[in-house]
């Protein structure tokens, strides 16, 4: 009987270790330990990366330091891409215009001779080594930290001296429930004469159950110091975002598979033929739909949430206000790239998260969405090429050469005029000084930033002396730099967030800060990223389903 | 002796050519991708030495001054811009002070990169003066300048001593024209060796752009 009791007991620990086990909580684990752990989870996370293929933004800023010591933005680059780690990283970009043929022939040497940024070397930054080796490394303890509520240990990591080059030194944050590595910051060890690694700050967030990935990367260089290690020039700041990780929002199979039809019955009132006019309005909304669809399956456009209700809002004041009667209803949609601007597909109108993270106020937003309701309003083109499904048979990179939502000069004088009605008989018809102000300072950093500057898919807001909605830019009070009450246009990332694994937009949960100096104003300028950590719904279900003390 | 130089020659230049062309194929340097690339200027400085064949007379050695530009385009490729200014006082115990001036270009390639060494080879060519004495008796010689093509096969070491500095050991092969002791023109085979220091210039961010794949 003893004997039995024994054997019961030993089940019960065991199986209680099990379950220990399964939910992850950590024991008390020697330092060396923990870091065996750390690798294992890294070589799990670059297995995982390797089956991903989310789209990757770099938003890149060149310096320059005046006299008087002023930091400023001097010129812009952009890419779009989609990565494949599989050998190596590699990006399918997506590109607005090939190069053409004529360009290499005139000056073949141009490529060669100039400084470039490689898409890949910044889709890099999302991973720490693709072949973490503990003995290629030596880790130091440096503290415990809470990133949101992530709780980390933080571990200063610099490669051995016989090691080979290419190797991540600074150090990485793991949190230190299953030790993935949330964070890391440094750069790589042993650049060449001719490549360059840059200083990074890599953030990974848990998008599912188990699963961190690479989300943020902020990346800053200031090179001109003499006693640089990097023997160049490089004064520079830049994002690159990551999105569109989840593969069922790639191809919509899944969609298939759940469709569920329970005793359909066609409870219409009765059967109702079209009117040439009625058909003429759902072959435009057909185009639309199928433009809108195709632009949210590459994973460029946000899925319909509760950014898009927010301008719905400021689109339903104006057409209340106004009196406007428009068929079918008029919708707004984000598109999820950083470049500004702002179209309309038949009548949706899309706006982008850039546009929407750098407009200073809500009377600013009436601005830009006023313009495009105008085109909507004014019943400007509507391209129904698109109404035809075999128009979207093209790769995913090449979307903006095939997409095109572009008006020409006569429809935007038009829309501007017709805005600017709009504007004076809406809630908004007081408070437009600042979007005046937002104008003039797009025209400002129009000839430095034009990447930023330049649309993908639409028009551009400003381009030389001109901009849109010119009435309002020349009604505008004078643009002062140094006047901390007047803050025309926000940093890059003021108010979008963007939830890597689904698209969803939400607002940024921020505190309102009091500047301090009008260096602080930083327009339309790139910013490190600090983003709360918090893990996935899963895995807090996960510790609160588990043994409080096992 | 000049047989053996021709047969040098021909050999460094097929080395060159098949080595190179195999070698493009894998990557210099391997690890993470770099996020910026562009290419890498530096100019040298150094002393160079030259042993040139007189005909039917033995050999003279020259000395003198070797100026280069360089420029890396790829981990791999680059291309140089190679002046040399060598002389003697007395060529083959002639009262002649005789100098070679040349100019040349070419591609460089590194072979390989391990640390701060790399080992590279190089073919140039361009233009060479020849300004020598052919003796033709104890007492008497001929004296005289031909200026022609030339061209030069070699490699050398490159070590990094910083990051704005790189000692350079260059051994080349250089085919130049003089005449022979019947006023003809004869071609030369000579062996160069260069030892020079590199300065590396900075890049600077207004030449920045993306490059899109």
């Amino acid at each position: 009987m003893r004997g039995f009791r024994t054997i019961v007991f030993l089940l019960l620990v065991s199986s209680m270790a099990g379950v220990a086990a399964e939910n992850k909580v950590p024991a008390s684990l020697s330092f060396d330990q923990t870091v065996d752990r750390v690798v294992e989870r890294e070589h799990k996370f670059v297995e995982t990366m390797q089956r991903m293929h989310p789209l990757a933004e770099t938003y890149i800023q060149n310096l320059h330091e005046d006299s008087d010591r002023n930091v400023e933005p001097v010129n812009d680059q952009y890419f779009l891409g989609r990565v494949d780690l599989n050998n190596g990283p590699r990006d399918s970009v997506f590109q607005k215009h090939h190069k053409g043929f004529l360009r290499h022939v005139v000056n073949p040497f141009s490529a060669a001779l100039s400084t470039r940024f490689l898409p890949q070397g910044f889709a890099q930054m999302v991973i720490l080594d693709s072949d973490f080796q503990k003995n290629n490394y030596h880790f130091s303890f440096v503290r415990r930290e809470f990133l949101g509520e992530a709780r980390c240990i933080v571990i200063d990591v610099q490669p051995r001296e016989k090691a080979p080059k290419g190797l991540f030194t600074g150090r990485i944050w793991v949190e230190d429930r299953d030790f993935n590595i949330v964070r890391f910051n440094g750069t790589y060890s042993g650049h060449s004469d001719y490549t360059y690694y840059l200083h990074f700050d890599s953030w990974r967030f848990n998008l599912q159950a188990d699963m961190w990935l690479p989300s943020y990367v902020y990346v800053e260089e200031s090179g001109t110091q003499h006693n640089s290690a990097l023997y160049h020039d490089l004064y520079l700041k830049a994002q690159t975002r990551l999105w569109a990780y989840d593969p069922e929002q790639l191809n919509h199979e899944e969609e298939f598979t759940q469709i569920k039809i329970d005793n359909a019955v066609d409870d219409r009132p009765a059967a109702k033929d079209n009117a040439p006019v009625e058909a003429q309005r759902k072959w435009e909304r057909m185009a639309e739909d199928n433009a809108v669809d195709h632009l949210q399956k590459i994973g460029v456009l946000a899925p319909p949430g509760d950014v898009d209700k927010i301008l719905q809002t400021v689109v339903n004041n104006l057409i209340i206000t106004n009196k406007l009667q428009i068929e079918p209803d008029v919708r707004c949609r984000v598109l999820l790239t950083l470049p500004l601007e702002s179209f309309t597909i038949g009548h949706t109108i899309v706006v982008s998260r850039g546009l929407l993270d750098v407009l200073p106020d809500e009377a600013s937003l009436a601005m830009i969405l006023a313009h495009e309701l105008a085109h909507i309003a004014l019943g400007h083109h509507v391209d129904t090429r698109l109404a035809f499904n075999d128009r979207f048979f093209f790769a995913d990179a090449d979307a903006f050469q095939h997409l095109h939502f572009e008006r020409n000069a006569a429809d935007e004088e038009a829309a501007d005029n017709k805005a600017m009605e709009l504007l004076e008989s809406s809630p908004y018809k007081d408070k437009l000084g600042n979007a005046g102000l937002f104008l003039k300072t797009l025209q400002a950093h129009s000839p430095v930033l034009t990447n930023l500057i330049s649309p993908r898919l639409g028009s551009k807001m400003a381009s030389g002396n001109t901009t849109r909605m010119a009435a309002l830019f020349n009604s505008a009070p004078t643009l002062e730099r140094q006047r901390l009450d007047q803050v025309a246009a926000l940093p890059i990332g003021s108010r979008i967030k963007l939830d890597p694994w689904s698209n969803q937009l939400t607002m940024v949960n921020a505190n309102p800060v009091a500047l301090v100096s009008p260096r602080e104003k930083m327009p339309f300028e790139v910013t490190p990223f600090f983003p709360f950590l918090s893990y996935s719904q899963t895995d807090k279900k996960l510790v609160a389903q588990g043994p409080a003390n096992p | 002796m000049r047989n053996t130089m021709r047969t040098t020659g021909t050999v460094c230049f097929f080395v060159f050519v098949m080595v190179a062309s195999a070698l493009a194929q894998s990557r210099l340097v391997s690890g993470p991708s770099p996020a910026v690339a562009g290419p890498a200027y530096d100019i040298s400085i150094g002393y160079s030495y030259l042993s040139m064949p007189i005909s039917s007379a033995g050999r003279a050695n020259l000395n003198g001054l070797d100026f280069s530009g360089n420029v890396a385009v790829s981990p791999r490729w680059g291309a140089t811009l190679d002046s040399s200014y060598l002389r003697t006082s007395d060529v083959l115990s002639t009262p002649h002070q005789g100098y070679v001036l040349s100019l040349q270009t070419g591609p460089v390639f590194s072979l390989m990169q391990h640390r701060n060494t790399r080992v590279f080879v190089r073919a140039l060519g361009g233009m060479a003066l020849v300004d020598g004495a052919v003796p033709v008796s104890a007492t008497s010689y001929f004296h005289g300048w031909s200026m022609r093509p030339s061209y030069a096969v070699g490699g050398g070491v490159e070590r990094s001593v910083s990051e704005q500095l790189a000692v350079r050991v260059i051994g080349d092969y250089v085919r130049t024209t003089f005449y022979d002791t019947a006023g003809a023109t004869q071609a030369q085979n000579n062996l160069r060796l260069t030892v020079s220091f590199a300065f590396r210039l900075k890049q600077h961010p207004h030449r920045y752009s993306a490059q899109v794949r």
